[in-house]
């Protein structure tokens, strides 16, 4: 049953013949996962989707966002989370495009056989925030088959004032102020910073954007007939199958 | 969430019958003592949280229903942030196997954890609640959460939703908002003025929003969960 087809998964079998000596599972698992953005206006950035071992973790609510949790959050780049879980002898998926509102993303079959890859996470930054991200942490994958619904939560990584504002120099660099582009249009510019400074420098619920209804002025560039949203923002299904 | 608690329920189970048959007979009745590390995270922007209120008991004990009126020691929780007479009456109350309060305030992006040991063999649950304290009568809370079959070593992660009591208007005043954003009044009995049933709560609108006369600003806005629930037998 254990699939020999794909280069990834054999690397990842030898990678874990020791530990699988030990193991009880005797057949193939995998786990395919689906996301399905359900804000009015929103984008989500290229959705990063892993099944890694359990003292690995993208992201943990109340405690300090790393550094490579930042730069997602701020500017969508996956590249420093993708390389901490191949560190951690993770497997994942990457989307390669925006997930537009409505739309749904079904990523790669995560293939966890024989390893110690049964916890789930995925993070995508959401646009337009300022460090805003729909997340899943370190969801502990069933043993038995079935499909899974969970609620994509939206967090704030605690790294960026939430000034909600458009069209500043390299918003999406991590460190920088701003945001870095509104997808799906509707946004306005020359507001005057609808935040100043994260009171909560820890991961935590994003108490959603502000906006206002001034597309020239105003304290933020949001609409917030458009841009607003609540939890959850995503709708993840969960397939594990033998 | 709801398609997830039926597998993982079973899963639990499952383990804990592999363990008993390992574990032979040399426990004996006095090993029902079972030990849980209950830990709550503050994940909103900027609401402290009260002290903690937790309950762990069998069928026959409400800590608060949806849709039902909030006891008045509920509602001395989610105005005032005090849980000294919900405890009071927990402790009263035949149904209530461990209870425990929170040392202090949880502050944003701050966790506390407790320990609460029950010696029973009955299905027993944990109830929790707290008080967002930059709010008028706001509380994060969640019932009724089976922790009986929970294997030594296992865990259970939950989110903690966040509820109005319903029993006092959201003015947003800040003569009626406890908390550092008001420094106003905690509990008051009267009802009148709200819809007197607990309902999840509908966010506050605050002076960022148009709302003048609140004393809250955008920072204290939030969305659900208000926080985190990890629940974990240590013995």
């Amino acid at each position: 049953m254990i699939s020999t087809s794909n280069k990834a998964s054999k690397i990842l079998l030898g990678f874990s013949l020791a530990i699988s000596l030990f193991s009880s599972s005797a057949y193939g698992k995998k786990v395919s996962v689906t996301v399905q953005n359900l804000t009015h206006g929103s984008h989500f950035t290229p959705l990063l989707i892993a099944a890694h071992n359990e003292s690995s973790k993208l992201f943990q609510a109340a405690t300090a966002a790393s550094a490579h949790l930042q730069a997602m959050a701020e500017g969508g780049d996956t590249k420093g989370l993708i390389a901490d879980l191949d560190a951690a002898g993770a497997v994942h998926t990457s989307a390669t495009a925006l997930l537009a509102p409505g739309e749904s993303y079904t990523g790669d079959m995560l293939d966890i056989t024989n390893s110690d890859n049964n916890t789930l996470s995925l993070v995508g930054m959401l646009l337009p925030t300022n460090d805003g991200f729909v997340g899943v942490s370190s969801w502990r994958i069933p043993s038995t088959p079935g499909t899974y619904i969970l609620p994509g939560l939206a967090y704030d990584a605690g790294t960026e004032a939430n000034d909600e504002l458009l069209g500043l120099a390299d918003a999406g660099t991590p460190g920088n102020a701003g945001v870095p582009g509104a997808p799906s249009g509707s946004a306005g510019m020359n507001g005057s910073g609808a935040a100043e400074v994260d009171t909560n420098r820890k991961i935590h619920i994003h108490r959603g954007v502000l906006g206002d209804t001034d597309s020239t002025g105003g304290t933020s560039d949001f609409d917030s007939r458009v841009h607003r949203w609540l939890n959850p923002v995503a709708r993840i299904t969960v397939t594990v199958t033998e | 969430m709801i398609n997830l608690k039926k597998p993982l329920n079973t899963s639990i189970l499952l383990s804990t019958l592999v363990l008993s048959a390992c574990g032979g007979s040399d426990s004996t009745s006095a090993s029902n003592m079972k030990t849980y590390k209950v830990t709550i995270s503050n994940v909103t922007a900027n609401q402290p949280l009260s002290p903690a209120t937790l309950v762990i008991h069998k069928s026959g004990y409400q800590l608060f229903q949806a849709g039902h009126k909030a006891s008045v020691a509920l509602e001395k929780l989610a105005e005032g942030g005090s849980n000294t007479e919900l405890l009071e009456q927990a402790n009263k109350n035949n149904a209530v196997l461990a209870k425990a309060s929170g040392t202090g305030i949880i502050p944003p992006g701050s966790s506390e954890s407790i320990e609460l040991s029950v010696n029973n063999s009955a299905d027993f649950m944990l109830s929790v609640a707290t008080m967002l304290v930059n709010t008028n009568d706001a509380f994060a809370g969640k019932t009724t959460t089976k922790i009986a079959n929970l294997s030594k070593g296992a865990s259970l992660n939950m989110h903690i939703p966040i509820w109005d009591s319903g029993t006092e208007a959201n003015s947003e005043a800040a003569n009626t908002i406890p908390g550092p954003a008001g420094g106003g009044e905690g509990f008051n009995k009267n009802r009148e003025d709200d819809v007197n049933f607990i309902a999840i709560h509908q966010g506050v609108v605050t002076h960022a929003d148009g709302f003048m006369t609140s004393a809250l600003d955008e920072s204290h806005r939030f969305t659900n969960p208000g926080a985190m629930l990890r629940i974990e037998r240590v013995k």
